[in-house]
Order: structure tokens, then C-alpha cells, then sequence
């Protein structure tokens, strides 16, 4: 993979000037600035519609901004004709929101998916994933489909695929929502866990009590601008 | 190599996952084949036919009776210098009446002090310059030969024949297209419907960075599996229900070992357009 080597310091995360247009031609970014140096978090809050998943689907490029640059991994996303943007995903783990797990499948052929692109063989990806699902107290479940988890498991299923090829970037959209107390707890420990052992996490969130990360940059969304 | 037999692995899980859909997809496919299998053996068939048909047709050029035997070998010879000449023969006034006689049976010119019959040559052709537009040529250039009165072939014959045959191609022209497209649109649309029965498998995929070519390889391979599958069982049925059936009267032409394998490729080529049409719009 054609990668940009980053040191603590340098911007795994950089939107310079970014507008984008919702329908209705309602501005959901008005030239938005934002960047997360490598190894640092950051939490970002805002109300229903106030862009939250239409920031993540910039990152990951599933959306294209009417002007302005973004850069991850120190590429720009829109260059090399996809190169880029496939070498980004790769590198790039997601919770929630657009991350769903694929229902039909189950928690094993979910989690081995980003270890088959990046060319593992049958017995590392086992290892691998056998590992994972033990941090995550799933393997158990290995052979379940999905679609049978509760809301919780596939919040950690999710987990599980955001990390499972050492995905260095991780964007989770609402981590806590649908979740008990004692769930959310768990949630937040891995992710403290992930954000302590040098992950970058962008956690989006409506304002749901316990979404708190030490050491975290906090934004506030609204109105197209980040503050 | 591991993505590889993944790719693999999943193209078979794709077709295997959905039994009913693939029954679906190769036995309307294989109905098509078969339908085109049959227009093509046909039309070689008839082509043949129609070839047996024109296998007699020769050209005679009546001599006028004022011109000398000695100049008969000049035209003789003008006529072997024409390209596509396959036998020459040139028929006295007796070998004329001989050859009346042997058809009707009697002689009928047996009350003539002089046999009225003209001299003659009578010119066969190679098979690929038996066709009217040669024929018509040569019938102009032998006109202006001296000592040639008239020239008879079957010309009308010849041009029915012609038509047919043309009719026969155009046909079978369009009825390969027209089999050829319903085979695309047939497995654009299956390969369609198993990608958007997975519409999410694809959409979470790509977020973790598979790309193009990556996500389409199983669909292509169904593409292409759907295609060449129904192709060759099309081939088998043919050749197991003509080899049951027998034909009087009527010689069955079947394409030729290295048709068949040119067949095999467009039916290939056919099943990864198929399939590259079907998954295309998944993957915008």
C-alpha cells in the first residue's frame, strides 16, 4: 500500500475550507476548517441534522465537498483517481452511523473482510480475528449471523472491524445510542482503551452523557461551522 | 494468492447461496443458446443445400453455323483464359443430336435432311465464381466473341437462389444479435438482482476500501459462469437429441471444432459483458 509515514504532530485528519450543499441547497458546511494530529481524539457534538454523518461520509470520501480540501493519511482523498481514497478506507475503521455489519454474515466473515483486502492468509485471519473477538468477549459468538446481536454486540462487532487490521483512523457516529448503561460503559472503556494505546478516534455524538474521552479535543457542530 | 481464492470462494457462494435464481438464470439462458444453436445449424444446413442446388448450373454459348471449324479453337481458347473455368466441352452438331436423342427418347429430327442444331461449348464453373454477378461478366465478354450467337445459363434460377441464400444469412445475422442481447440483458439483469440483494455487503465493503475490480470479480465470474454453462449444455442437448433422430433425405451441417470453440469464447465474452453491465451500477 502506498502510505505517508506519520509522525505525533502531523495531521492524520486535515478539512481545509469545506462547503457542502444538503438538499434544498441548505449549506450543511460552510467553509469548515478542522484537523486531528496523529494520535489524538477528538468528540464532536451537535443536534440531529447538524451534519455529524455527512462530516464522516466527507472523511471516508463516500460524499464530495462543493469546494475546499480534505486530507487523510496526508492525501488528498480526491486525488490518483481512487487510489487514494481505496489506501484511505483501508486504513480507516468505522462505528456506526454508515458502519453497519453486514447482517447475512456472520461475526467472523465480518471481522475477516478488512484482513482479506489488505491480502492475509486463511490462518493469520483466524488468528487475528480469534484474538479480536476474545478482547471483545464474542468468540462465542463467532458462527452467529449478524443480524441476531443486540444493539450492543454490534456496536462491539463494529468495534472489532474498525480495529481487527490496526486501523490507525477510527470514526464513530453515535457509539452510545440504543445502548443501557452498563453497555455503554463497555463501549467507552474500549474506546478510552483504543484512544490510550495511540488510535485516533473522531467520536460524533448528539450529546449523550458518558460520551467522554480524556485528553480529547471537543467540538461543537451547528449552523455549517465547527467550534 | 489468498484474495484470490477468496474472490473464488465467493463467486461460488454467490451462485451457490442463491439455488433458485441460478436454476433461473441458466435455463432461460440455455433456452436462448438453444434457440441459436438451432438457427446456426440450420443455416449451415440450408447452405448447403442451396449449394447442391447450384452445383449443375453451367453456361452454353451457341456457335453461329456460317463460322469455320478452324476458328473454333480461338474461342476455345478465350473461353479457358477466363478465371473460375472448371471443364469445357464442345458439342458437335452430332453430339447435340445425340444428346436430344438420349433425353426425349426418339429422334426427332428424323424427317431433317440437315440437323438444324447448333454447334456449342459447354462451360462448368468452380464453385466460388457460380454466382450471377460472375456469370453476367463473362456472359457480356463471351457476346462479343465472334461467331457466338447465343448464350443460355440459368440465370433466374441462379438469382432465386442467390436471394435465399442471402435471406438465409441476414436472418441468422439477426437473430444472433437480437440472442445475443436477450443473453446480455438476461444476465445484466440476474447479475443485477444478486448484487442489490447484497446492495449492503457492497455498500460496507467498499467503506473498508475494496475496490472496483475487487467487488465485481465474483460477479463477473457469475456472469461468465451463467454464460459458458448454458452454452455447452445447449451443445450437448443438440448433439445427443440429433445423434436419437435421423434425417432422410436432408444432410444436417453441425459448425465446425474450431466454431464451436470461437462459440465458447463469445459466450464467455458475452457472460462477463453480462456481468460487467449487471454490477456496474452497484458500484457508482
Amino acid at each position: 500500500m502506498d502510505e505517508v509515514k506519520l509522525n505525533k504532530g502531523d495531521n492524520i485528519v486535515e478539512l481545509a475550507e469545506v462547503s457542502l450543499a444538503g438538499t434544498a441547497g441548505k449549506k450543511v458546511f460552510d467553509r469548515l476548517n478542522f484537523s486531528l494530529s496523529y494520535g489524538k481524539s477528538a468528540v464532536i457534538e451537535g443536534t440531529t441534522g447538524a451534519g455529524k454523518t455527512s462530516f464522516v461520509e466527507l472523511v471516508i470520501g463516500s460524499k464530495r465537498p462543493d469546494s475546499g480540501t480534505i486530507y487523510v493519511f496526508g492525501k488528498n482523498i480526491g486525488d490518483r483517481g481512487g487510489q487514494n481514497l481505496k489506501n484511505i478506507r483501508r486504513r480507516t475503521g468505522g462505528v456506526g452511523g454508515i458502519f453497519q455489519p453486514i447482517a447475512y454474515q456472520t461475526i467472523f466473515e465480518n471481522l475477516s473482510y478488512p484482513l482479506i483486502l489488505r491480502g492475509d492468509g486463511p490462518g493469520a485471519r483466524r488468528s487475528r480475528v480469534f484474538e479480536v473477538l476474545g478482547q471483545l468477549n464474542l468468540l462465542n459468538k463467532k458462527n452467529e449471523k449478524a443480524i441476531s446481536l443486540s444493539r450492543g454486540e454490534e456496536i462491539l462487532l463494529m468495534l472489532g472491524r474498525a480495529i481487527v487490521a490496526d486501523q490507525p483512523l477510527l470514526l464513530i457516529d453515535e457509539p452510545l445510542s440504543g445502548l443501557d448503561s452498563d453497555m455503554a460503559r463497555v463501549v467507552m472503556d474500549k474506546l478510552k482503551r483504543l484512544a490510550v494505546a495511540g488510535h485516533s478516534l473522531i467520536i460524533l455524538t448528539s450529546g449523550q452523557t458518558g460520551v467522554e474521552l480524556p485528553g480529547a479535543d471537543q467540538y461543537s457542530i451547528s449552523g455549517g461551522k465547527l467550534e | 494468492m489468498s484474495r484470490l481464492f477468496y474472490l473464488i470462494g465467493k463467486s461460488v457462494r454467490n451462485i451457490v447461496g442463491r439455488p433458485l435464481s441460478a436454476m433461473t438464470s441458466l435455463l432461460s439462458l440455455l433456452l436462448l443458446f438453444l434457440m441459436f444453436d438451432l438457427v446456426w445449424i440450420s443455416a449451415l444446413s440450408s447452405s448447403l443445400y442451396l449449394e447442391k442446388m447450384t452445383a449443375d448450373i453451367d453456361m452454353e454459348l451457341f456457335l453461329d453455323d456460317a463460322l469455320p471449324d478452324s476458328t473454333i479453337s480461338v474461342i476455345l481458347g478465350a473461353v479457358a483464359d477466363m478465371d473460375g473455368i472448371e471443364e469445357i466441352e464442345y458439342i458437335t452438331k452430332e453430339a447435340a443430336r445425340d444428346k436430344l436423342n438420349a433425353m426425349m427418347g426418339t429422334d426427332l429430327l428424323a424427317g431433317f435432311t440437315d440437323n438444324p442444331l447448333p454447334r456449342s461449348i459447354l462451360i462448368s464453373f468452380t464453385s466460388q465464381y457460380r454466382n450471377s454477378a460472375y456469370l453476367a461478366v463473362l456472359e457480356a465478354n463471351f457476346s462479343r466473341l465472334t461467331g457466338v450467337s447465343e448464350i443460355y445459363y440459368p440465370k433466374t434460377w441462379l438469382e432465386k437462389i442467390e436471394t435465399t441464400r442471402g435471406l438465409v444469412i441476414k436472418i441468422v445475422i439477426f437473430l444472433g444479435i437480437v440472442i445475443s442481447l436477450a443473453v446480455i440483458l438476461n444476465l445484466l439483469h440476474s447479475i443485477r438482482l444478486s448484487a442489490r440483494s447484497r446492495g449492503q455487503e457492497l455498500m460496507q465493503h467498499r467503506l473498508l476500501g475494496a475496490g472496483r475490480i475487487f467487488l465485481s470479480f465474483p460477479y463477473l465470474i457469475e456472469g461468465i459462469f451463467y454464460s459458458a454453462v448454458s452454452a455447452a449444455a445447449g451443445w450437448a442437448i443438440i448433439f445427443y437429441a440429433m445423434n436419437s433422430l435421423s434425417f432422410q433425405g436432408f444432410e444436417v451441417v453441425y459448425p465446425q471444432p474450431a466454431e464451436l470453440a470461437y462459440f465458447g469464447l463469445a459466450a464467455v465474452i458475452i457472460g462477463f459483458l453480462g456481468g460487467y453491465a449487471g454490477i456496474r451500477r452497484s458500484l457508482r
